[in-house]
């Protein structure tokens, strides 16, 4: 296999967006320069620039991935091994490495069981251990985590290990560089899965036999789609992933060719090179923008890429999923976090060595978060001009003085440049609806024509409303991180809990003042302009019933009953999926203990199990507390215990 | 110890305890035994005024040779 060279894609690629940007600069411009210069026109003029570069960079990617896909095959990435006829079989050990952190204990093993059922059909087992790694904090995650690996070990053929830290230095990247100081010297390779990652059994075996036929190959890369929720929210989201996705992954597969990037999760990474080159630093200074590095991800693509290694995306693998947050409130929390993370690689942009592909994910990180209050700001600063404008007639006039009566209009202009943020924001969806067209396996697996169109418009719509409230709150983190105001390392809330109504409140309140004040305003000073407004005030006016009613499984399943965002993992299409449905029923069958702690102290097996697990654990400083372990392995002064007796 | 031995083959709602090796010198059996090795960390020389502008001076002179960080391929690329 040999990579191909995509210089002149990436000059292609540079040279549309950068002529998509001058284009609708220049248009602006000859309106702005009407009536001369001023500060706040070139600020307006310089914020309009950033921001169409940003958002046609991201339709570019969308607009070559689908013409990729629709001119088969692509040729993006690392072609797809076939599966031997005698089975997969490789000379390289695996690890599949789960780091955890007070999850859902049932939801967590459902989906572990359902990977390891994969792995059984894929006749793979032999390739693969597989290691939980938990970080929790509390008991009872930890002991229940305990005792459900032990069911599930005496389930499942291949080897399972389950290693409880009551260190959480370094948060999920010191949880993966634990492992790798403890145990990485025994692997070649780890797949890193997240508590809510879901891989087929084929594109593990796929990952193995593409590392063992690249070996310059560091990190491979594989999308996840996402699955598995049923709030009306995360169904969106889980369709726009479906339906748009393909195209943005395959464009974005082709231009990175081996500078492709890490997201987390989801991928194969080779434990010698990672372990020699992805020790991470703390950065200099105190967080939020110092520190340990949150987002370590895009970081450890670079180091790996700047010591010489390749990085490869392969979204033509598939058999890649994940969860995606239950609610927008959830998602706005996991935005928090993410915010801050790449807002530290502000600081890494121009670190020496780093090579310019790398450079650009770094920045393209930080720039989707800091294109919300580069909006926010476009909006007041447009408010402001038009109001310092209010006086001038609709019209300009040719010449410098206005002695022939010949108006401009400039109604063309800003028809034409509202024409082009349009197709640049709305674009790649009808671009992903089309190529899914031309697919009939994989539009029946999406409902039909119908029900798709519907789908997108609708999606859409949604998505407009979305927008201003997810700026919003973009802006208010930047605005807090940047004042120096750090995040905390909570648990994932994954559950489809409903959001209960103070919570919505108390979050989406300000949003909605924020609207209500910007349509006085508008309506005071700009009245002209009061319509131009409106759409952008809806949403955040709205936020509050619009996140109620999102957050909603009930909505959910009523538009999965008007066959309103199907996705194949919901029309039975993808085992894996069928196959977890299947397990999370049994896991909700269990009666786990209410009392796991108690339950250690009552019940002999689970006293035994734990104590095993706290002598393997020899650097856990609990298992350092020899009074705990002879309290726990002393009948007597057991049986003297209160919570013995069931108090 | 040999109490603990017998409560290992005991059935539980959760599964039966079983291949458990509780004593100290006996195999682990919730992780494989460890093989230590170092990770060390890396040096990342970050953002300073002086480091952005050299950075920016080397990536325009890469530009020119090297557009994008992209090379060729390499005959160590094929396997």
């Amino acid at each position: 296999m040999t990579p191909r060279s995509v210089t002149f894609e990436r000059w292609l690629y540079f040279g549309l967006v950068v002529s998509t940007t001058t284009t609708a600069s220049a248009r602006f411009w000859s309106i702005l320069r009407v009536d001369g210069f001023s500060w706040l026109k070139l600020a307006l003029f310089a914020l309009f620039a950033v921001l169409v570069f940003w958002i046609a960079a991201s339709f570019w990617i969308s607009a070559l991935g689908a013409y990729l896909r629709w001119r088969k095959p692509s040729g993006a990435g690392l072609p797809v091994p076939e599966e031997p006829e005698n089975g997969w079989s490789s000379p390289s050990r695996t690890a599949i490495v789960v780091p955890i952190h007070n999850e859902d204990v049932g939801a967590l093993y459902a989906r572990l069981e359902a990977i390891c059922d994969s792995l059984e059909d894929a006749r793979a087992t032999s390739l693969f251990d597989l290691f939980i790694l938990s970080d929790s904090t509390t008991p009872d995650h930890w002991i229940l985590e305990e005792l459900a690996w032990q069911r599930l070990r005496e389930r499942v053929s291949l080897p399972l290990y389950y290693r409880h830290r009551m260190d959480n230095s370094g948060r999920k990247s010191g949880n993966i560089r634990d492992f790798c100081e403890n145990w990485g010297a025994a692997y070649d390779y780890m797949v890193v899965l997240d508590a809510d990652s879901l891989m087929t059994g084929q594109t593990l075996a796929r990952l193995v036999a593409l590392m063992d036929a690249n070996p310059r190959a560091a990190l491979i890369q594989v999308p996840p789609a996402l699955v598995g929720r049923h709030s009306l929210f995360a169904r969106m989201q889980q369709f726009a992933s479906s339906v748009y996705g393909p195209a943005c992954w395959e464009g974005l597969a082709f231009l990175q060719g081996p500078d492709s990037n890490y997201w987390g999760h989801n991928a194969i990474i080779r434990v010698a090179p990672f372990m020699q080159h992805c020790g991470l630093p703390a950065l200099p200074g105190r967080a939020p923008l110092g520190g340990e590095i949150l987002s370590h991800d895009f970081v450890e693509a670079a180091l790996l890429r700047r010591a010489g290694w390749s990085v490869w995306m392969a979204p033509q693998l598939g058999g890649s999923f994940e969860e995606p947050p239950p609610t927008l409130l959830q998602y706005l929390k996991r935005d928090r976090r993410w915010c801050e993370g790449n807002l530290q690689h502000m600081r890494l942009i121009f670190a020496r060595g780093f090579r310019m592909p790398n450079r650009v994910h770094l920045a393209f990180g930080v720039m989707s978060y800091l294109a919300a209050p580069l909006w926010l700001a476009l909006l007041i600063v447009a408010g402001f001009e038009t109001f310092r404008e209010r006086r001038f007639a609709p019209v300009a006039y040719n010449g410098i003085y206005p002695v022939l009566a010949s108006p401009i209009s400039h109604q063309l202009e800003f028809a034409v440049l509202v024409l082009i943020a349009t197709l640049l924001l709305f674009g790649p969806k009808f671009l992903g609806l089309l190529e899914l067209w031309r697919d009939p396996e994989r539009l029946r697996a999406h409902g039909g024509r119908l029900s798709t169109l519907s789908s997108v418009l609708l999606e859409s719509l949604y998505s407009t409303l979305l927008a201003p409230i997810v700026m919003l709150s973009h802006a208010s983190f930047v605005l807090s991180i940047l004042t120096g105001h750090s995040t905390v390392w909570g648990a994932q809330q994954r559950s489809e809990r409903r959001v209960p109504l103070l919570e919505n409140i108390r979050t989406f309140l300000p949003h909605t003042m924020a609207a209500i004040a910007g349509l006085a305003a508008a309506d005071h000073f700009i009245p002209a302009c009061i319509w131009w407004i409106v759409p952008l005030a809806a949403g955040p006016l709205l936020s509050i019933p619009l996140a109620l009613l999102a957050s909603s499984a009930g909505a959910g399943r009523l538009a999965r009953r008007w066959q309103l965002f199907l996705i194949p993992a919901e029309t039975g299409n993808v085992p894996i999926v069928r196959a977890l449905g299947e397990r999370m029923r049994e896991h909700q069958q269990i009666r786990w203990p209410a009392d796991p702690v108690k339950t250690v102290l009552r019940d002999p097996v689970a006293r035994a199990l734990h104590l095993g697990l706290l002598r393997d654990s020899q650097e856990a400083p609990l298992a350092r507390q020899p009074g705990w372990m002879s309290f726990l392995a002393d009948e007597a002064a057991l049986s003297q215990h209160p919570l013995r007796e069931g108090q | 110890m040999n109490s603990q031995r017998r409560q290992f083959s005991m059935q539980s709602p959760y599964g039966r305890v079983t291949k458990l090796s509780a004593s100290a010198g006996e195999p682990c059996f919730g992780v494989p035994p460890r093989r230590p090795s170092a990770m060390p960390d890396q040096v990342i020389a970050i953002w300073t005024p002086f480091r952005a502008v050299e950075t920016f001076v080397r990536m325009i002179a890469g530009f020119a040779t090297s557009p994008f960080g992209v090379r060729r391929a390499r005959a160590d690329d094929s396997a």
